[in-house]
Parts: structure tokens; sequence; C-alpha cells
């Protein structure tokens, strides 16, 4: 069966406009229909026990099942979880549409057998009608939502690197240096030019962490030339976590808001450290500055969104936290590390 | 004598607004290379810019303003400089103003206030 948990995560914004329970009711309508039409033929016992009860019971083991697979799924049940809850139901519900049709049955193992394969086949029907569309639409919209998120992405990354003021004030820069001093011009071109190269070769989505922090520091490396005097960076990246693989550049927008928010609205200037490291069974990944820190009621920015919904994406169960008071700004992404591999 | 005169009455007083250190000497050095403008100050902040702009401040025949100020508090930094020109255009006593930025998003605006020029990064 397909994954089903990740539906808990990104969820399909109209879930109820077409749910199970309507697929339910119509097969409840054809159900009842089926069991009047063979009502006309019956000739002995009470009708209605023999025929429309097991045919309600089964429509009850449907509606059932619908109601516990989403109750299960709101609580991110796991797929062994809910094979075993759905089979002991239809078990149970066969064995009741069985006892209905006849008491006598129950006495027999053989027809219980029977009656419990009828129950599991219920199951089974309603898995393949109702259960499979929804999790195959669920599975879709993810990896729809997947797709727009990493479009985003790299949109947003080309805003950085190639990002029209970033480029064309770095280049200003750089025609000021040139007389004065060639050396740190030329740097700064080989710098550009690295940053430029990674926004127009496609590079995959997930990459070691290593390849972005050689990124973070190529534009750094940058922002430091231009705010001489007033911009510090500090790495402090532990070899451990090279080669972890994140979703590519994940902490730019962390980096580029420490610099724009935090350093450069301090009047003396200041620093932005960066640490990564694994603590237990996490990688954490740090990004402080010394600035200002946030004012209150500053609305959250793109930026801080993307990387939110990166995160969960790639690494349920990760989290970004900001910290800040006067004395600066911390975010920390925290990502389990067994899953880094998603 | 005269001519001394004649010749500091054609020379401008410039004053330059510019947050990034090469790029504010770089302006300054063109100035000064153009042989046209002394530069009278040359600050980083729109605080400064301000202060110097005020009555009874530097006096100035042209200021040139970089629009972006990325120390300006917040969001306020991305459009510091028009923040300025619109403020101080058309007041009794305000310079000539040439914005100086990246893009020309904003050049309707600029020539709308009146200032003299709008140059464009990199400047040569």
């Amino acid at each position: 069966m397909l994954q089903t948990r990740a539906s808990a995560t990104i969820r399909p914004p109209d879930r109820n406009a077409e749910s199970p329970w309507h697929l339910a009711l119509a097969f409840g309508a054809v159900t009842f229909a089926a069991a009047a039409h063979s009502l006309r033929d019956t000739h002995e016992g009470t009708p209605w026990r023999h025929t429309v009860a097991p045919s309600a019971v089964m429509v009850l083991q449907a509606a059932i099942l619908t109601l516990g697979y989403r109750w299960l799924r709101n609580r991110n049940a796991g797929r062994a979880v809910m094979l075993v809850a759905g089979t002991l139901v239809s078990t149970l519900f066969g064995a009741l549409a069985t006892w209905l049709h006849a008491d006598r049955a129950m006495n027999n193992p053989r027809a219980l057998l029977l009656a419990i394969s009828i129950g599991l086949g219920v199951g089974g029907l309603w898995t393949l009608v109702f259960l499979l569309p929804a999790v195959i639409r669920d599975a879709n919209l993810r990896s729809l939502a997947a797709d727009g998120v990493r479009r985003e992405a790299e949109l947003a990354q080309l805003r950085s690197s190639l990002e029209p003021h970033f480029l064309l004030n770095t280049l200003h820069t750089i025609a000021a240096l040139t007389v004065d001093e060639p050396l740190v011009a030329r740097r700064l071109l080989a710098a550009l030019g690295d940053l430029l190269r990674d926004a127009l070769e496609s590079s995959p989505e997930i990459r070691p962490l290593e390849a972005d922090i050689h990124w973070l520091q190529r534009y750094a490396e940058i922002l430091e030339v231009r705010h001489r005097g007033s911009l510090r960076f500090e790495w402090n990246v532990a070899p451990e976590t090279a080669a972890v693989p994140l979703p590519k550049l994940l902490l730019q927008p962390l980096l580029e808001n420490a610099v724009k928010h935090g350093v450069l609205c301090r009047k003396e200037g200041g620093v932005v450290i960066l640490r990564s490291r694994f603590i237990d069974r996490s990688l954490q990944l740090v990004v402080e500055d010394n600035g200002p820190g946030i004012s209150p009621g500053t609305k959250e920015g793109l930026g801080l969104r993307m990387v939110r919904q990166r995160i969960s994406l790639a690494h349920p169960g990760g989290s970004l936290r900001l910290e800040s008071s006067s004395e600066g700004t911390r975010a920390t992404i925290e990502l389990p590390h067994s899953q880094e591999a998603a | 004598m005269a001519a001394q005169t004649e010749a500091s009455l054609r020379v401008l007083r410039a004053l330059v607004v510019e947050d990034e250190w090469a790029a504010r000497n770089y302006l300054v050095e063109m100035l000064h290379a153009s042989g046209q403008a002394t530069v009278v100050a040359a600050v980083a902040t729109l605080a400064e810019a301000e202060q110097a702009l005020a009555p009874g401040g530097i006096a100035v025949d042209v200021a040139f303003i970089d629009i972006h100020l990325g120390n300006a508090k917040g969001d306020k930094g991305d459009e510091a400089g028009m923040h300025l020109v619109r403020t101080l255009a058309g007041t009794p006593g305000a310079p000539l103003f040439v914005l100086a930025t990246a893009l020309s998003q904003h050049a309707v605006e600029a020539y709308a206030l009146g200032v003299a020029d709008y140059l464009l990064k990199p400047i040569h």
C-alpha cells in the first residue's frame, strides 16, 4: 500500500469535497437496492433479517472503515496499525453479517470461516474502491506541493545569487576596487563567478551540507568585502556533518536575514556565526547574529516561510526555531538524523 | 583674487550618501577626478544624511544619494534614499539631488520629484 503517513503534513486543501463518504453513500444505496430486490424472492424466515440486515451491516462496515481510517490518519498511525485495525473490523462485521443471516452458521466452523472471508472481502473491496483513490490523490497532491516548493526555492536561489541588486552592487564594488585593491577585486570576481555558475547549472535539489557551506562562504566573502569593518562571519562546521544531505541552499535565507536585519542594523556592525553539529540523533544547524534583534510584531518573511516548508517536506519531524533579544537573533534548525535520507 | 572666486563658484559642493565603503570611495574619487565638484562630506547612513542636509547643516550644492541604505533599521533601508528626496525635494534651500542605484525602478518617481540625474550602478 502507499505511504499515507505524510498526508498529515501536507493536507489536500479540498479534502472534504470528494471524500470517501460520498462513495460510501453510493455503495450503500446500491447494496440496499440489491437487498430490496432479493427481498421479493424470499420465502421463509424473517426476510429483513436474512437480506436487508446483512447488507446494512456491510454498509456500516464500509462507513466504520472510512471513519476509522480518517481517525487513524489524523493521529499519524502507521500502516501496520491501520492494516490490523481494518482486518479486525472486517472480521467482526463478517461474523455479524453471517449471524444476522442465520444463527446456526455460528456453530459451523466452515460457515464462520466463509463469513469472515466475506467480511474481509468487503474490507478489501472498500480498500480498492474508496481508500486507494484517496491515497493516490493525497500522494499526488504531496508531490505537487513538493514540486511547487522546489520551484520556489530555485527562484529564491536565483534571486539571492543573481538577485539584480546583489549582482549589480557587487559589480559596482568590484569596479571601485580595481584601482586601489586589484587583488581583492580579482577575488570577488572569482567568488561571484562561483555563485553565478551554481545558479546557471542545474544541480540536485538535495546535496551535501558541505556544498552549501562552500556556496555560503563565497556569498559571505562578497558581503564581507562590501561591508568591510562592519560584517564578519564565523564558521563552525563539525566535520562529521559535512556529508549530511540537505535541501539546496536551505540556510541561505537565514544568513541573508542575519546580515540584512541583524548585523547591518547594528551601528558598530557585528558577526554572523554559522554552526553545525550532531546532538544525540539530530543534526543541529544554527545561524546567529549579534544585531538588534527582531522588533516585536514583525511578520515572518517569505524566506523563513520557505525554510519551514522545505523542512516539513524533506524532513518530517524537523523544525526551525527563532530566538531573539536586543542582543541578537538565533535561528536553529533541527533535523532528525534517521530521516535525512528522505 | 577675482579668478579664484569665479573658480570656486563653478565647483559644486557635493555630499555623498552611500552605505558601502567601496562604492562611497569610488563616487568621491570620480567626483574629484571630474574637477567639477568638491566633496564636502561623505556619509553612510540615512540619519547622518538627514543631519547634514538639515537647516544649519553643511552647505551643499548637490547631494549624490544611494537609494538602498542597508544600515537603516528594518525594511526602511530598501528605499531610504527615496525617502530622503521625497522629504527634501522642493523645500527652500534644498540642494540638487542625484540618485544612484542598481535598478531603474524608481526613476520615474525620481524625475517627477525633480532630481538632476539618476545614475545606474556600476557607475562609470
